[in-house]
């Protein structure tokens, strides 16, 4: 199926369903007819509903619906004119039916003749010339040949929710390998690393995937915007101005939401641009100009950024008349020409009456825009151009979201870097809070929930920390650990105008699938968390400083280099006396301590340390080869908090000891 | 036995004496809500619509900030009116219900809605003051007998 076929069908879903509720009220109006009490109100509802109706078929260049749905109008417009024998309730029927087929056929992209024929009879009750083709069903079908299969459009929304939950997958399975062959021997290694190729593998088609579900949401900006150009016609003509309409790039492809978001906005720069952009035929022929004014629509994409500007030939924006209006609104009349025509109401004010109930000012578009994710500036020049710039990353954004603090948050998937899923003995646990030791480096683990200030349950418990590596740059790593991570979605993300909460905390909003509003934090808050964290905290954190005692150089940088890599700061001494220098010199957080040295050997010096009061507490860890269990015990009973032994050395059995000690 | 229910209904009742409540086929003027620290009526035509709405709240906010809403296909900050920063209750019944702002993207949430009130042009204040702190686009423009706050929105 091709992006724009599957967005397209989204469009006419609705259509299909708004139809319904303008025929409904033809049936009122025929129904009140047969029963020969209609009043002008029922006439005026289904005369509302035909313009309506004209309205979204011509976006979706259906001519055949909009003509009838135009003649109609017509129709009805002449009601109270027409003699009694007129008002025949079998016209709207007629009316009524062929609007019926005309959607049936063109939503099926076929021609119908009845609804032809009604045409026909329409323009003869209305008097009408019939020198004009009858518009045809499927306008463009030749260009429709294309095969196109017919999808329901909440599949089509599974589709792409399901393309984001695989999308978190591979992350935990690349993770989980990782951990296994750290795990398992030489031979089962090999087996492991082709698994994780793999998963590699497995990623890149993820991504793949997720980037053709995002395709589906692209449609060609003419598909919404084609009917522009005789809306423009159609508000000169009420001016008595005459106007050519120019669409450029309108096979620009759009994100679909992003385009249904802006005509809004459009329709209004659009009536802007012909009321009062555009002057009058006699002004413009006394300006030197052309009787026939003209109306540019462009867009096009600049790499990321899509670009759209509208602009018109008329004589420019009124600084005086702005000024004025300005003063007479109580607001700064000295402001930029740029700026004056953003203020609240000034230009509600400046819109003819007929179209004021229809429209909102500037600032009201401007508004919108900025909620879109979008900026929206004047270009100086001749006649009146406005530029509105998007980002098309905030269409199809991607996002992780997570649980943290009992509630769900989501975060960008340009800075998530991996998921990882962390043994309680991979980290480092020190003054209540989580370190992880890589790559000779100790990375803090902060929960999510206490960057947002969430009561969060205590998870210091647990087995396995779930934990988010997100960063921006090179060399940038912010460990978060969440309760859970729940999937992997794409996104139409919404900017958010005003609101208390904190400068920056938010990148935007969305609406889940439940209905309820979703919140994505902005990466660059959380990665600036420590300073955010470290406002909480009233004592900075310190390395732990541990200080080995031992009179083999060799043993002592040994050790120290295993220290240092899981994190911690040493200091070195070579017997008990040169300790305790140590320690009356400096804060020392943890002892490891070798049994037999010259002067003050280890008992002697953990006999001292227990004898002061300052140091009562101090962990101290005996190292030794002294294997016989009665030295064990002496060095217990003299208040070591482990003894290890030499022989059966194993770095990550001290790491563990010294972790549980701290 | 505290019956808050009750007392509203009464003190609502009460209000007929200053201003009118309407019923569906008067012409309301105002919508009347109530909230920690009173009533409080604001003009229907400044209002784009009131509804019960749940709100999404926003981690590290002021107290007098609720969240976000989605309402009328857009999405609409929400505080408090009427209750200042630090003397919110628990246990609100959620949803809340909200008056959307016309012309400003913002909710203010209450705790009730008591009704809709048809007021007298001529009874307004000339120069009323602003509300509260942070709330200066709204201004007192009646206060009825029984300590009402009618408001306006400043343009």
């Amino acid at each position: 199926m091709k992006p724009s076929d599957a967005a397209r069908k989204r469009v006419l879903e609705s259509f299909s369903l708004e139809h319904r509720d303008h025929l409904v009220r033809l049936e009122n109006l025929e129904r009140d007819l047969q029963q020969a009490h209609w009043s002008s109100e029922t006439v005026a509802e289904a005369r509302r509903s035909l313009h309506s109706l004209k309205g979204s078929a011509r976006l979706l260049n259906f001519s055949l619906v909009e003509q009838l749905a135009h003649r109609g109008e017509s129709l009805l417009l002449l009601f109270d004119e027409l003699p009694q024998e007129g008002r025949r309730p079998e016209w709207v029927r007629v009316l009524r039916d062929a609007l019926e087929d005309a959607v049936a056929a063109t939503l099926q992209g076929k021609r119908s003749n009845a609804a032809e024929a009604a045409y026909r009879k329409l323009g003869e009750w209305i008097e009408l010339d019939e020198d004009e083709a009858v518009p045809q069903s499927f306008e463009g079908e030749g260009d429709r040949q294309r095969q196109v299969v017919r999808v329901p459009v909440n599949q089509l929304e599974n589709l792409i929710r399901a393309s984001g939950r695989i999308g978190a997958q591979p992350f935990v399975l690349q993770e989980g390998l990782r951990q296994l062959r750290l795990k398992v021997g030489p031979l089962q290694r090999s087996l492991v690393r082709q698994l994780e190729r793999l998963a590699a593998e497995m990623s890149h088609s993820t991504d793949e995937l997720r980037e053709e579900a995002r395709q589906l949401l692209l449609v060609p900006a003419r598909d919404l915007l084609g009917g522009i150009s005789s809306q423009a016609r159609e508000l000169a003509e009420s001016d008595g101005k005459q106007v050519d309409f120019v669409l450029e790039g309108g096979e620009t492809m759009v994100e679909l939401p992003l385009l249904q978001a802006l005509l809004d906005p459009l329709n209004h720069l659009l009536s802007n641009a012909v009321h009062h952009g555009l002057e009058s035929p006699e002004e413009r022929r006394r300006a030197g100009k052309s009787e026939r004014g003209t109306v540019c629509l462009r867009l096009r994409r600049n790499g990321e950024q899509l670009q759209l500007s509208l602009s018109d030939d008329g004589a420019g924006l009124n600084r005086e008349m702005l000024v004025e209006r300005a003063r007479s609104l109580g607001a700064n009349p000295d402001l930029p020409t740029d700026q004056l025509v953003f203020i609240d109401g000034l230009s509600s004010q400046a819109v003819a009456s007929r179209v004021a109930g229809r429209g909102v000012g500037m600032g009201a578009v401007r508004a919108r825009v900025h909620e879109l994710g979008g900026a929206i500036r004047w270009l100086p020049g001749e006649g009146t151009t406005w530029e509105l710039s998007f980002s098309s990353g905030a269409w199809g954004i991607q996002i992780l979201t997570v649980r943290s603090g009992g509630r769900e948050f989501a975060l960008p998937t340009r800075a998530v870097r991996r998921l990882r899923y962390l043994q309680s003995s991979e980290v480092l646990r020190s003054q209540g809070q989580t370190f992880l030791v890589e790559d000779g480096e100790r990375h803090s683990i902060t929960p999510l929930a206490e960057l947002l200030g969430l009561a969060a349950p205590d998870q210091s418990q647990l087995e396995r920390l779930r934990v988010v590596e997100i960063g921006l740059r090179e060399g940038q790593k912010r460990l978060i650990q969440v309760e859970d991570w729940l999937g992997h979605l794409s996104i139409t993300l919404q900017a958010l105008q005003g609101g208390g909460w904190p400068q920056g905390l938010l990148e935007g909003v969305y609406v889940s699938g439940g209905g309820e509003v979703s919140l994505v934090l902005r990466p660059e808050y959380l990665l600036e968390g420590e300073r955010h964290l470290q406002v909480r905290t009233t004592a900075p954190v310190r390395t732990p400083l541990i200080l080995l005692v031992d009179d083999s150089q060799t043993t002592r940088q040994m050790t120290a280099a295993l220290l240092q890599s899981g994190g911690f700061e040493t200091v070195e001494a070579a017997d008990g006396t040169e300790a305790l220098s140590v320690l009356s010199a400096r804060t020392v957080d943890l002892v490891v301590s070798d049994v037999q040295m010259p002067l003050l050997d280890g008992l002697g010096l953990l006999q001292r340390i227990r004898e002061r009061e300052e140091w009562a507490d101090l962990p101290v860890v005996l190292l030794t080869s002294l294997a016989a269990p009665e030295e064990q015990k002496r060095g217990l009973e003299l208040g070591a908090d482990a003894y290890l032994l030499k022989q059966t050395f194993d770095h990550r059995r001290l790491m563990d000891t010294i972790q549980r000690l701290l | 036995m505290f019956d808050p229910e009750g007392i509203l209904d009464r003190r609502t009742r009460e209000l007929a004496s200053d201003a009118q409540l309407v019923d569906e086929r008067g012409t309301p003027t105002h919508i009347l809500v109530a909230t920690g620290q009173g009533r409080f009526a604001l003009p229907v035509e400044s209002l784009q619509g009131a509804t019960r709405q749940k709100i999404t709240p926003v981690p590290l906010s002021p107290p007098s900030w609720l969240g976000i809403t989605h309402y009328m296909e857009s999405f609409w900050p929400v505080r408090w009116l009427g209750i200042p920063e630090g003397e919110l209750e628990d246990g609100l019944a959620v949803p809340y219900f909200v008056l959307f702002l016309r012309g400003r993207k913002l909710g203010l949430a209450v705790e009730k809605h008591l009704g809709l009130l048809a007021l007298n042009e001529s009874d307004r204040l000339e120069a009323g003051p602003a509300l509260a702190d942070g709330l200066e686009y709204l201004r007192v423009a009646w206060t009825l007998g029984d300590g009402t706050l009618v408001l306006e929105l400043v343009a």
